[in-house]
């Protein structure tokens, strides 16, 4: 992102601010359709990160890259609107569960990113938001724990429950080669 | 912040980490108006940010008639202040116009199309349009027109404008690399399947098999399959519904029922059998557009005295055909 859009946008400038959104929205949609279930819940934290954005750019020291920055507050939109919809039936409560090995043979390399979202969003909610954290935000069991208010040991549990579901998701599109019986 | 390793998650964060998708057109005018709204009320409290008495600075200096406007009637006529404001935009314009682009200075990257449970339409910077069938995915680099390689997963229509100064418009699928000038052609890579198909409406395609690297050139009413990594003989295009995906209708002109059969089966994405020789020597004309399944085999029901069952996905046609 450069300087002075971002300087622009301070201004309160409407046009560097449109050029902002239009360089990162389609990163953003993608960030927030890994934690959303419905295209209207994309477009509702999507528009809520941006209006995020834009209030807390004077807080954007332009030392990291620009991304990295709006892509922090994105996900903790999306973690916010998880909170506020959470649903108690989808909290497992076991605590250390030992992790479960997932191994299997082969990824068809014919798998997509639309089947991929496919299956993260068949996942129970609060699976699915550990795993998103876990596996592609790269945060510890603890920092999830932290975040969501929850055991370490449950937001272990949910990862690999997580695992499992999508595995057995994954061998039911046929797109691993189930290598255990079921 | 690396977890251990475990090959779902590689496999979900490769993928889906940097998935990117256009956001919907009234997208933006939301967070704008938004935005706005909290601008307004902002103004008439104090704010103390550097950037905002530099822009007052601006405002003064280049219009400070509007400027006393603008604070005039913000709090009675909010309509009014949206107009003032658009003419900020013009005050800065040339100053946009010089670095509106920083996207074009990022590493090159593609925005990601999926499909889910519609067909969609994509239209290219050079004016090529894309019919995404459900279900399919195609990428397009960031910097198209200046590099025209597409991926596509699924099925789609292109309509390629001609254009000799751009590079070569191609589209690459698991298994083929279709090569283009100005064309329109329907390409089938099914996600699930090693088979490509490639139906030419317009001009000419080259597609070139990625398995053994041969090539082979492909006419107007033309089409082709790719089976297991061999290109099969290419014939001419004997049904027109090889669109109909696009167009929701499906025509048959004094069609075999086997070929009306195969037809429907890949429509409406179900099994179709014919339970009798004799009723290939049945020809059926006709045209249905956005017909349900079951109101299409109504009406070749009637014209043939045919019966059928249904099961598992499968429909068996039963009749005793035709002389």
């Amino acid at each position: 992102m450069e300087k002075s859009v971002i300087e622009r946008c301070l201004a309160g400038d409407r046009k560097a601010q449109e050029v902002l959104y239009k360089s990162i929205a389609p990163k953003v949609k993608g960030w927030c359709m890994r934690y959303a279930r419905t295209v209207f819940e994309v477009e509702d934290i999507v528009q809520e990160s941006f209006i995020k954005i834009f209030k807390n750019l004077k807080n954007y020291s332009n030392t990291g890259p620009f991304d990295a920055w709006a892509r922090r507050i994105v996900i903790n939109t999306a973690i916010d609107s998880y909170k506020s919809n959470l649903f108690s039936d989808n909290q497992v409560n076991i605590e250390n569960t030992t992790e479960i090995e997932v191994g299997f043979a082969k990824i068809t390399d014919t798998v997509t990113e639309a089947e991929l979202l496919k299956i993260l969003n068949q996942l129970p909610n609060g699976y699915k938001i550990v795993f998103n954290m876990y596996a592609i935000e790269g945060y510890s069991h603890k920092e999830i724990a932290e975040i969501l208010k929850i055991s370490e040991g449950t937001s272990k549990s949910q990862l690999s429950k997580a695992r499992e579901a999508i595995k057995k998701l994954l061998v039911q599109y046929n797109y691993i080669e189930n290598d255990e019986r079921e | 912040m690396t977890n251990e390793n475990n090959p779902i998650d590689d496999l979900f964060k490769s993928k889906l980490e940097n998935l990117e998708s256009e956001p919907a057109e009234s997208s933006w005018e939301a967070i704008s108006k938004k935005l706005q709204e909290e601008n307004l009320q902002k103004t008439e409290s104090t704010n103390h940010s550097y950037y905002w008495w530099a822009a007052a600075a601006i405002l003064i200096i280049t219009s400070v008639f509007v400027f006393r406007n603008f604070n005039q009637e913000i709090t009675t006529k909010p309509n009014i202040a949206t107009i003032e404001t658009a003419k900020n935009e013009t005050i800065v314009k040339n100053e946009t116009s010089q670095n509106n682009n920083p996207v074009a200075q990022e590493p090159k990257k593609a925005k990601i199309y999926l499909s889910k449970n519609s067909i969609k339409e994509v239209k290219l910077a050079d004016g090529s349009l894309i019919v995404l069938d459900k279900n399919s995915v195609v990428t397009v680099p960031e910097n198209y027109p200046y590099q025209r390689t597409i991926t596509l997963r699924g099925r789609a229509f292109f309509n390629v404008v001609k254009n000799t100064e751009l590079p070569s418009f191609m589209v690459s699928t698991n298994f083929s690399e279709c090569t283009v000038k100005g064309t329109s052609f329907i390409i089938n890579a099914p996600i699930n399947s090693n088979s490509n198909q490639l139906w030419v409406k317009s001009g000419v395609v080259s597609i070139k098999n990625l398995t053994t690297n041969d090539s082979k050139e492909i006419n107007a009413g033309e089409k082709i399959s790719l089976v297991d990594g061999k290109l099969i003989e290419k014939n001419k295009i004997n049904s027109a519904n090889f669109e109909s995906w696009k167009t929701e209708t499906l025509k048959f002109n004094n069609t075999p029922l086997n070929v009306v059969a195969s037809d429907i089966a890949d429509y409406y994405n179900v099994k179709v059998l014919l339970n009798n020789e004799k009723l290939q020597n049945c020809k059926f004309t006709g045209e249905f557009s956005k017909y349900s399944i079951d109101e299409l085999l109504q009406v070749l029901s009637t014209s043939f005295n045919l019966s059928h069952d249904f099961s598992q996905n499968t429909y068996i046609i039963k009749g005793e055909g035709c002389k």
